[in-house]
């Protein structure tokens, strides 16, 4: 396992609230006590009213409102966040990248997250992301300054081996497929894996990737945006990454996802900058192979299709979810 | 793998001083990075690179006051030789502009990226300002990095093969994983609009005819269960409606497999499937 990036202590973690720095502390108390190994215990999500995802459509300055009616058409955060809840929101803020180049989810899209998980009586927010630029100027590039500002929420970069803690990824892979035996890419080449403390203790993990082209894994979007959150990613890409985000997502389960298409980065993917278009739309669900299959359909420029990106054929063939779209129930709206 | 002493010594040469481009001065000391380091600089985006026979990268930034932000990052790519170099503009120019700079490079609409490649050399340029005077910049860099590179630049043989029909600056080299199949490389790909807009035809290069033969026989047993699965006359090939790719034919062809995916029209894919093995030896 790679140690620290940089040699930073325990307490010179990076968290950032509001606009002030915030040492670690603070953190120290969100894991203190806990014995636990390896499962993280973030709630589950339901489907409301049987629809398997709701795709909200709005005009560009309305980003926070289409986010908006798009978790309440899917019930409503109160299904997702509890009163009391220590949420946790994953979206891409990794990169020296404006708003307008898309690498990044959408800062009007991520506040109307945080605002509605304040709404919903959420005790604490935390924002996470890995980033490999600077993490002052990404956070401040891509917007995510401005979307915590006035709020309760903190954005952490975890660059530091401390903040993680081990994740047991074999134990939630399924050991058959399609009624053969599988034996897991993790369990073959003993691949250890670690997650941030924050997500492992979470009572609700939020998914929020922006939609984008990839120029390994095809496509990024929620599935693969967990490996934004893990800490041995080189391993991944040494032996097979498909199969490591498909077993990934076995073992973390977000509680919801929102999926920003409002843009979608088409080329160059995951920095950019690349070509850039505007579906204009939130996508809601709690299937992560059911988002990420409806949402290649807006990366248009090299036409994929979910049977082209291997993660979403392994993950709907392990059971996590559906890569059919014409088997999904949409609840689709404009505003 | 550490990164090559010699690979990136010869890489900073590349990039222009301070003072050397009027108007932009390097910011801080470039870096260096290989094999084992390169995802630290574009993090999933250096899988994609390595397939290219990748050897090191010399990352640099410019400004016009010397400041990191806003800047211009320069990177360098040895690619070991000019096929790879040209296989991996070919991925980077996907629905960009052409713009003239090296053997040939591509913008992106908004202004704020450009690759281009010469001799053995990728070179990608990014920034986040729209400005006139970082738009500008940018070319005069990249013209500035593409003086500096001598050597062949010739394009890969493998590309004269395709037929006529295909749409503008749509063609590549791809490596690996061709129309999503791990058992179909080294192939050149480009589209064909009049077989649907995402309609792509490929060749693939075996070593031997049997290496041919064999990737077909694999895609053959991958389409099987498939609707409307038939036998390509006057070819070793076959037709098929795939339920994600559509109108799919496929044809061996000595060391050569050709195929077409995602068209709406299969008469059409059959005839360019002809066509395209007709003129393989």
């Amino acid at each position: 396992m790679a140690k620290e990036k940089n040699g930073f202590s325990r307490r010179q973690f990076l968290e950032v609230a509001a606009g002030a720095g915030v040492l670690g502390g603070l953190y120290g108390l969100t894991f203190v006590g806990d014995t636990s190994f390896g499962k993280p215990r973030m709630r589950g999500g339901t489907k409301p009213h049987g629809y398997d995802l709701s795709v909200v459509e709005g005009a560009p300055n309305n980003y926070a409102k289409v986010t908006e009616r798009a978790i309440n058409e899917f019930g409503g955060i109160e299904k997702f966040v509890h009163k009391g809840d220590h949420v946790v929101l994953s979206p891409n803020m990794g990169w020296m990248r404006t708003p307008d180049q898309a690498a990044t989810t959408h800062p009007d899209v991520l506040r109307a997250v945080v605002q509605l998980c304040e709404k919903a009586g959420a005790r604490k927010i935390t924002c996470i992301d890995y980033t490999l630029d600077d993490w002052k100027l990404a956070f401040d590039i891509c917007g995510a300054n401005r979307a915590v500002a006035g709020t309760k929420a903190t954005l952490l970069s975890p660059t530091d081996a401390s903040l993680y803690k081990d994740i047991n990824i074999p134990a939630a892979v399924p050991k058959t497929m399609d009624g053969k035996p599988y034996e897991s890419r993790h369990h073959y080449n003993r691949i250890q894996q670690m997650i941030p403390h924050d997500i492992m203790l979470a009572d609700s993990f939020i998914c929020m990737p922006v939609v984008k082209d990839h120029e390994a894994a095809v496509i990024t979007i929620s599935m693969k945006k967990l490996m934004g959150n893990i800490w041995n990613r080189k391993d991944y890409h040494r032996y097979g990454l498909h199969d490591c985000i498909a077993e990934l997502n076995c073992a973390v389960r977000p509680t919801l996802i929102v999926a920003d298409a409002t843009r979608a980065l088409q080329t160059r993917g995951p920095k950019g900058p690349g070509e850039v278009t505007t579906p204009n739309k939130v996508v809601v669900g709690i299937d992560p192979v059911a988002v990420d299959s409806y949402c290649c359909q807006f990366l248009t420029v090299k036409g994929v299709t979910p049977d082209q990106v291997p993660h979403l054929m392994l993950a709907n063939q392990l059971g996590r979810g559906e890569i059919d779209i014409s088997k999904l129930k949409l609840n689709e709206i404009s505003v | 793998m550490p990164v090559s002493r010699a690979s990136a010594a010869s890489l900073r040469t590349l990039l222009p001083a301070t003072g050397a481009v009027a108007g932009w001065k390097m910011v801080g000391a470039p870096k260096d990075y290989g094999p084992d380091t390169l995802y630290d600089l574009i993090d999933g985006g250096a899988d994609a690179v390595k397939e290219y026979a990748f050897l090191s990268c010399v990352d640099a930034r410019y400004s016009p006051n010397g400041r990191p932000n806003p800047s211009i990052d320069v990177n360098v790519y040895d690619m070991s030789n000019p096929l790879n170099a040209f296989g991996l503009f070919s991925q980077d120019r996907e629905g960009s502009q052409p713009v003239n700079v090296g053997a040939g490079g591509a913008r992106t609409t908004d202004g704020t990226g450009m690759s281009f490649w010469k001799g053995r050399y990728l070179i990608r340029l990014a920034s986040i300002s729209r400005s006139a005077q970082f738009k500008n910049g940018m070319l005069t860099l990249a013209r500035a990095v593409a003086a500096r590179i001598h050597g062949s630049s010739a394009q890969p043989e493998l590309l004269q093969k395709l037929p006529p029909g295909m749409k503008s600056a749509s063609e590549k080299y791809v490596k690996a994983n061709v129309a999503g199949h791990a058992f179909v490389s080294n192939a050149v790909t480009a589209r064909y609009p009049a077989l649907g807009a995402t309609a792509e035809l490929f060749i693939a290069q075996f070593p031997s005819a049997a290496g041919a033969r064999a990737a077909y026989q694999k895609y053959l047993a991958y389409e099987k269960g498939n609707r409307d699965l038939a036998p390509l006359k006057g070819e070793t090939g076959f037709s098929v409606l795939d339920r994600f790719a559509r109108n799919v034919v496929v044809a061996a062809r000595g060391p050569y497999l050709v195929g077409v995916v995602r068209a709406t029209n299969m008469p059409k894919a059959q005839a360019l499937v002809r066509a395209a093995a007709a003129k393989l030896k």
